[in-house]
């Protein structure tokens, strides 16, 4: 009993809640799913048969909906880091603080790149002219959705990848003046991946004509 | 190292002078306020640039993508981006052509370490 009580996390029983939560939502899937299999209704759960339901325009504005907002994200935290970081420093050296802005524009940078591949993903979504249960449809529909998450999941990483090594560029830079150049090469290499993700963006979009 | 312990006892004494407006305390105080001042050429060029960055490469994508590409929105997404590292590259230039003319600030920091 003693065991069983050091493992509980305030469930108020022998297993915690969340735990206890994982176990019911398990063992009702799968009376529901035995129950489906059992009476012959087992094709109703398909997972190609739900990705054909949704309409292409879905997975068109999905995907560029994640990407203006991913990208966003990246570039907010990005920012939110270097320019914590750069206030900090620049208490202590003020002379920092107007050098040190171009890593703003490096996580801005990758926001625009967002905002350009979401305009693009736009034109190729307005102009057309099929009928919305054709192949070419859904391919255009996934082409896009996964143009547009590699390109957000691009461009979020090398926000925070330009975020936090500007923050040690603002530090480095209120140390010792002549360390800033060095760090900013670094920076200029971080900002270049994310134009790998809006290269790909492009190319598998652009196949979806 | 020195510096900041400086530059504590600098404020410091700011901080008594409210009280005791002693004269000697107007003159390091004036220095510092010197140290933090922010040219206006340099506030002007920070906001042209990033009107710039917002603005130069979406104009670019809507100006070339009927005009020079026909249409195609891939060739015009590559312009925008092009010119979005355009301006980048610009205010980088600026920035650093801007440091070099404010050459010995900190060379002279260098020297207080």
């Amino acid at each position: 009993m003693g065991a069983y009580y050091t493992r509980d996390n305030g469930g108020g029983g022998y297993y915690s809640s969340s735990s206890l939560l994982f176990y019911g939502a398990f063992s009702g899937l799968g009376l529901v799913g035995l129950y489906m299999l059992l009476t012959g209704s087992g094709e109703q759960f398909a997972v190609g048969e739900f990705l054909l339901s949704v309409s292409p325009y879905m997975w068109s504005l999905l995907g560029i909906s994640l990407c203006v907002g991913l990208s966003v994200g990246g570039a907010a935290w990005g920012i939110f880091i270097t320019g914590a970081s750069l206030v900090g420093a620049g208490v202590h050296a003020p002379r920092i603080v107007t050098k040190n802005l171009i890593s703003i524009i490096f996580c801005e940078v990758v926001a625009i790149y967002g905002l350009i591949m979401a305009i693009v993903f736009t034109a190729k979504l307005s102009d057309d002219t099929q009928t919305i249960s054709s192949s070419e449809a859904y391919y255009k529909g996934f082409a896009l959705f996964w143009a547009g998450l590699t390109t957000g999941l691009c461009n979020l990483v090398c926000g925070i990848t330009v975020g936090v090594s500007g923050s040690s560029a603002a530090l480095a830079d209120a140390q010792d003046g002549q360390l800033f150049v060095k760090v900013l090469v670094i920076e200029i290499f971080g900002s270049i991946i994310g134009l790998f993700g809006l290269i790909v963006g492009l190319l598998v979009s652009g196949k979806g004509v | 190292m020195s510096s900041v312990e400086k530059r504590t006892t600098r404020t410091t004494t700011e901080q008594t002078s409210f009280g005791t407006s002693s004269s000697s305390s107007s003159s390091s105080s004036s220095g510092s306020r010197s140290s933090v001042n922010i040219s206006s050429a340099t506030v002007a060029k920070l906001a042209f640039f990033t009107v710039a960055m917002i603005v130069f490469p979406i104009a670019t994508y809507f100006l070339t993508v009927d005009r020079y590409f026909e249409g195609n929105a891939t060739y015009a997404g590559i312009s925008a981006a092009v010119m979005a590292n355009v301006v980048l590259i610009a205010y980088v230039a600026a920035a650093v052509m801007e440091d070099s003319q404010a050459g010995p600030a900190p060379v002279s920091v260098k020297k207080q370490q």
